[in-house]
């Protein structure tokens, strides 16, 4: 949308509501109250006019703001192997790599879209050279290539999130050998750069990345050779798992139950991060609590294919129904909480299924003009991974 | 008067026969069919259907269907087309008889920015209601557009001129100076009482599931009544019978769930739901409240020729208030006790349900039958309390323990079955005979207990029949519609309800409508507003050896097109009112005392802008409306005349969607309603007695005056802000890559953005309380502003 076109826009809709006020605002005054209302009631629009004006002179920059970036593949790394194409499978635009989120005028949401200069794949498929030896003959696909800010309590890098199959081409059949996943992170230097220049580092490092674990494929598939911990054999049909967890926490003068919502992408390593969403009722001597908690951060490190160990951290605001209200005030009713798990249990790797969970749990609450009090208990859950 | 209603009867039969004999009829044929969506399947109702190098032209009506006469054997083209879909063309070969066609099915096609509008574009209205006086259409689209009208129906009406809201926390709302229940709500044909939810003042129907809302505020044809204000007919999805598509809202408090699907060859399944469990009203106020709703729609498209369709519905509603604990946490907060212990409590149960079976046949090319069987129920058990004690000092230093204690409980049920058929003959490319024949049995049971005294019960089972005609001639500009609807109710005299539209088309694509017609109702609604803290249902009262209550709609409007998306209307209305009851619930006992006669009228203008231009659409809308009421003879205002309750004599109304890019839009909406008078008790009697058991003196209030609307309360001023984003990033988005959603989005709501100005909507009286004799405590609905947030994903 131009600027002409919005500032049309703008007058259009702003001559023709005044227009209309002043045919139809009382001419003589009926009583004074309905004159001073309707004289606020045009200031508070003027003032929203106003507010909203630059929101639509600039509208394509606050709206739908679109930053390109530069990714230049790594060529230095030499391969072995002919790469005859790239499929790009998102169903987005061929450059787009981002979203990110500003908020402008204090309440106004405005995205930002990421775009490499030329289509994603063209740059991936130009990163291969031509062997003149080659062992085999590669296919690629993109199924999945986002980055995305993670944003817990104590961390947040960005993530480069890719899912990119791998075929193989013979002379009569393209066989599917399993999918590069990605969470690549990277954790912004302290000193403040441009999100162009930051993006650009993120594409540079995980290009290099990707070309050696491009090597070792080649490698695994000819020769046999060990595979990239990051190869996935298995089909993956999304880019993310589903989880919906149950569980429930007993303690001294207390009970819980707990559920949460939250979605991982299929494992890499050994250490997986994930925020997931968290609904609490809690029941004590004193009082029935209901919390809601946005982000709940998770710290997972897998033990093997089918166990995990799981630290958690979260902050929760909640709504205390009191058993004795006799001196309790309107601002005692909420609380806030922090509380912490460490649990471990049954998580197929890369696999759905049923997940169960046991361990420890521990929570400090305060509510306005009383201590804050601790709570611990042990913790059971169980719940299923889509 | 027999005579004549027998008379009218036989002209009208005399009549159909002819226009079908073939005589009449000539070698002229017709051509008709259903229009519908290639992909779901749904019919389109206002597809335009023309054929090629001709005049003619027609609209699918309601059901989607259509029926263009006066063809002689030939061949010929027809052209149909509909906003947001591709035109299609059809072939069809005359021999010598009239032509059914194979279901015409249109295929969507994406809208560019410019064609995106919340507004219903003319010639998309149902084609019977070309000649309507007073009539808008919601769509979808429209009622999602207003940020706070949470995606109900009932709450974006409110947003329309001549349209109402009643009092704070009710739902109900007034058309033109009518009484809320005056207003007839069906929903596929279905007559539904109190289709309100109290938890959120709201519906208590799933916009998920609606295909079309037409509102007809005044002057609606004889095809409806048994009600004098207005019309709002609510049309619900079919089905996909392709494949599975669904809509879900997900929250903690408040979810709704959209699924259709295939179910067999040729039928099509809908099942939705809603429910709201207010938690946090739970855990502060330990009050319970809570809803459901559920809407299940079978439909078997049989042949071109024949479809059935069964639906079923059913809400909910228990909604708690009880103040006590309130009370107590602000009593201990601002270090005030008066009160020795405090409780004010509201207690709302209801329960609606509703099942239909519809079936459409086309009998012939030019003739349409559609009949359907329906049974709708009501039930409710409210409950108002006060009871609080108050220490009192003595002159001669000792205290005196007093008690205040007001309960009141109000049952209502009312059960509806109907049986209903209408037929719709093309009698000749310009006349449309419209007529059919309705059947109701009903049940009402009510009763009212006034601070523990019976005030009386009743069962009653009336019975209405009711038969209409109406025939729609178009000749060039000019399209009249007169018709008649003759009831008969509880077995009693034959009454006549003439209606009369007109529509003519002036050059400058300006139209003229006029619109005249007699209504009458025999089921009333109970005001309990003196015994309820706020009447948030009407409570159904059948009219016994009295006469119905009645209005004469005198309407005429004008409507200028400004452009291609662009209309201004003006629209001026009178309403008689010569038979018109109310409940005086303060002064007799039993129900049939109660019932008071009068008569009133309501007049008034109103200005309405709609349309697009460019990415902004909408409407602004201004009216100037004025209502009376007089029931001489009683006490009501001493007998003297009155200006009607939620009269407000200046509304200035304006909902605005800026769509800034296929994924952002911007919804604003305004709201200036002028003061308007209420009710003040200025006396108050209390009825004393001493209790031995708990040795105190306890009292409870009796309002004995009948003065209406004695005090004027200030102007109301609202501002709401809404912005709806496509889902990019997020957990939103996660969810919704994970559902393989087609659509998803984010709706923020910020509501009440003129906080500063607080919108006083009733005032309290002290009641007598020391140091506060003579104040009155104002009270509104909407102090604070709020901001809301909700997702959905359409897959």
């Amino acid at each position: 949308m131009d600027m002409h076109t919005v500032t049309k826009n703008f007058t259009f809709c702003h001559s023709l509501f005044l227009n209309i006020f002043v045919l139809i605002t009382p001419r003589r005054g009926i009583i004074s109250g309905i004159e001073s209302i309707c004289f606020l009631m045009t200031k508070v629009y003027i003032i929203l006019l106003i507010m909203l004006f630059p929101v639509r002179v600039l509208t394509q920059y606050i709206t739908t703001d679109t930053l390109y970036v530069d990714f230049v593949p790594d060529t230095l790394v030499p391969v072995n192997y002919v790469v005859s194409g790239v499929t790009d499978n998102r169903p987005v635009p061929p450059g787009l790599i981002s979203y990110t989120k500003k908020t402008k005028y204090l309440m106004l949401p405005v995205d930002q879209a990421l775009h490499t200069r030329a289509d994603l794949a063209d740059i991936l498929l130009r990163g291969f050279q031509q062997p003149s030896s080659p062992l085999d003959t590669l296919l690629l696909g993109i199924n999945t290539f986002i980055i995305d800010r993670y944003k817990g309590y104590l961390k947040n890098p960005y993530i480069l999130k890719a899912d990119i199959p791998v075929y193989r081409l013979s002379a009569n059949d393209t066989l599917y050998a399993g999918t590069l996943v990605y969470n690549y992170e990277y954790q912004p230097p302290r000193k403040k750069k441009k999100t162009v220049q930051v993006y650009e580092q993120i594409l540079g490092k995980w290009h290099t990345e990707f070309k050696m674990d491009m090597m070792i494929t080649a490698g695994y598939l000819h020769d046999h050779n060990p595979a990239p911990e990051n190869l996935v054999e298995k089909s993956l049909k999304k880019s993310h798992f589903l989880h919906l967890q149950i569980g429930a926490v007993t303690g001294l003068h207390f009970w819980q139950l707990e559920g949460e919502l939250y979605f991982t992408r299929p494992e890499t390593g050994k250490r997986q991060l994930f925020l997931g969403s968290i609904v609490r009722y809690q029941h004590t001597d004193d009082f029935e609590m209901i919390g809601f908690g946005k982000k709940a951060e998770h710290f997972s490190t897998r033990i093997d294919d089918n166990w995990t160990f799981d630290i958690a951290a979260n902050v929760l605001v909640g709504f205390l129904k009191w058993k004795d209200t006799e001196n309790i005030k309107l601002y005692q009713i909420p609380q806030f909480s922090l509380s912490s798990f460490q649990t471990a249990g049954f998580n197929r790797k890369n696999a759905g299924g049923i997940q169960l969970r046991a361990g420890l749990f521990e929570n400090l609450y305060y509510v306005i003009e009383m201590k804050p009090k601790l709570q611990a208990g042990i913790y059971l859950g169980a719940g299923y991974k889509f | 008067m027999k005579n004549n209603v027998i008379n009218i009867y036989k002209f009208l039969i005399l009549f159909i026969l002819l226009s079908l004999s073939p005589a009449m009829k000539g070698q002229l044929m017709t051509i008709s069919g259903y229009v519908s969506d290639v992909h779901t399947r749904e019919t389109l109702i206002g597809a335009t259907i023309q054929v090629k190098g001709d005049h003619k032209a027609a609209i699918t009506d309601g059901n989607g269907f259509f029926s263009l006469a006066g063809f002689r054997k030939g061949e010929y083209t027809l052209v149909i087309s509909h906003l947001g879909y591709a035109p299609e063309e059809v072939d069809v070969d005359l021999e010598n008889r009239g032509v059914v066609l194979t279901s015409i099915h249109l295929t969507p096609v994406p809208l560019s920015l410019e064609e995106v509008s919340i507004v219903a574009p003319r010639g998309n209205e149902v084609a019977d209601r070309t000649v309507e006086a007073s009539h808008i259409q919601l769509t979808p689209k429209m009622i999602q557009s207003i940020p706070t009208a949470g995606k109900d129906v009932f709450a974006a009406v409110k947003y329309l001129p001549g349209i109402d809201r009643t009092e704070p926390f009710s739902p109900l709302y007034t058309v033109r100076g009518g009484d809320p229940g005056e207003n007839a709500v069906m929903l596929d044909g279905v007559m539904i009482y109190n289709p309100y939810h109290s938890s959120i003042t709201s519906g208590i129907f799933n916009t998920m599931t609606i295909k079309n809302v037409d509102l007809l505020v005044g002057g609606f044809g004889a095809e409806y009544g048994g009600r004098n204000s207005s019309v709002m007919y609510i049309t619900t999805i079919d089905g996909n019978p392709n494949e599975l598509h669904g809509e879900i809202e997900p929250s903690t408090f408040y979810s709704k769930l959209f699924l259709e699907f295939p179910a067999g060859k040729n039928a099509s399944m809908m099942i939705a739901g809603r429910y709201l469990y207010d938690i946090v009203s739970n855990f502060i106020f330990q009050t319970r409240n809570y809803f459901y709703d559920v809407n299940l729609s079978y439909t078997n498209r049989i042949n071109d020729r024949n479809r059935i369709t069964l639906k079923y519905f059913e809400s909910k509603d228990y909604t708690g208030y009880n103040f006590n604990t309130f009370y107590r946490y602000f009593g201990n907060t601002f270090n005030t006790d008066i009160y020795d212990n405090f409780e004010l409590e509201q207690r709302n149960d209801w329960k609606n349900r509703a099942g239909t079976l519809i079936h459409k046949l086309i009998v012939s090319p030019g003739v349409y039958v559609r009949t359907q069987a329906y049974y709708s129920s009501h039930c409710s058990k409210n409950y108002s309390g006060l009871d609080f004690q108050l220490a009192l000092p003595e002159d001669d230093g000792d205290t005196l323990q007093m008690e205040w204690q007001s309960k009141n409980h109000l049952g209502s049920e009312i059960v509806d079955m109907g049986l209903k058929s209408a037929v719709s003959v093309k009698l000749a490319n310009f006349s449309e005979l419209h007529a059919g024949v309705e059947y109701n049995n009903f049940a009402f049971r009510n009763n009212i207990v006034i601070n523990d005294i019976d005030n009386g019960s009743f069962s009653r089972y009336p019975l209405l029949i009711a038969f209409f005609a109406e025939d729609k001639i178009t000749a060039g500009r000019f399209s009249v519609r007169p018709g008649v609807r003759i009831t008969n109710y509880n077995k009693g005299q034959w009454l006549v309800e003439p209606r009369f539209n007109a529509a003519i088309q002036l050059p400058g694509r300006i139209r003229l409508k006029l619109a005249y017609g007699e209504y009458l109702q025999y089921i009333i609604s109970m005001n309990s507003a003196e015994i309820e803290m706020t009447q948030i249902v009407d409570y159904y009262y059948p009219l016994w050896d009295k006469e119905p209550s009645k209005s004469v709609h005198y309407i005429a409007g004008v409507e200028k097109s400004l452009g291609p998306s662009l209309f201004v209307s003006l629209d001026g209305y009178y309403k008689e009112i010569p038979r018109v009851y109310a409940f005086d619930m303060n002064n007799y006992y039993g129900f049939s005392e109660r019932v008071q006669q009068g008569t009133g009228n309501a007049y008034g203008l109103e200005l309405l802008v709609n349309g697009k231009v460019r990415n902004v659409s909408g409407w602004m809308s201004y009216s100037y409306a004025r209502a009376t009421r007089q029931f001489p003879g009683s006490e009501i205002n001493d007998g003297k005349a009155y200006d009607f309750d939620y009269t407000r004599p200046h509304t200035f109304k304006t909902v605005l969607t800026y769509q800034m890019t296929p994924a952002f839009a911007l919804n604003t909406s305004l709201v200036f309603l002028s003061g308007n008078k209420r009710s003040i008790e200025n006396t108050l009697q209390s009825y004393y007695y001493y209790d031995p058991v708990s040795n105190r003196t306890a009292f409870f209030p009796l309002y004995t005056t009948n003065k209406k609307n004695n005090a004027r309360m200030p102007p109301v001023i609202n501002l709401d802000l809404g912005i709806r984003k496509e889902l990019l990033t997020g957990f939103g988005k996660d969810l919704a890559d994970f559902f393989k959603a087609d659509e998803s989005y984010a709706t923020v709501t910020i509501r009440n953005i003129l906080f500063l100005y607080r919108n006083a909507e009733f005032f309290i009286p002290s009641g007598g309380l020391p140091g506060y004799e003579d104040k009155y405590i104002p009270f509104g609905s909407n102090y604070l502003p709020s901001v809301g947030f909700s997702y959905t994903l359409k897959f």
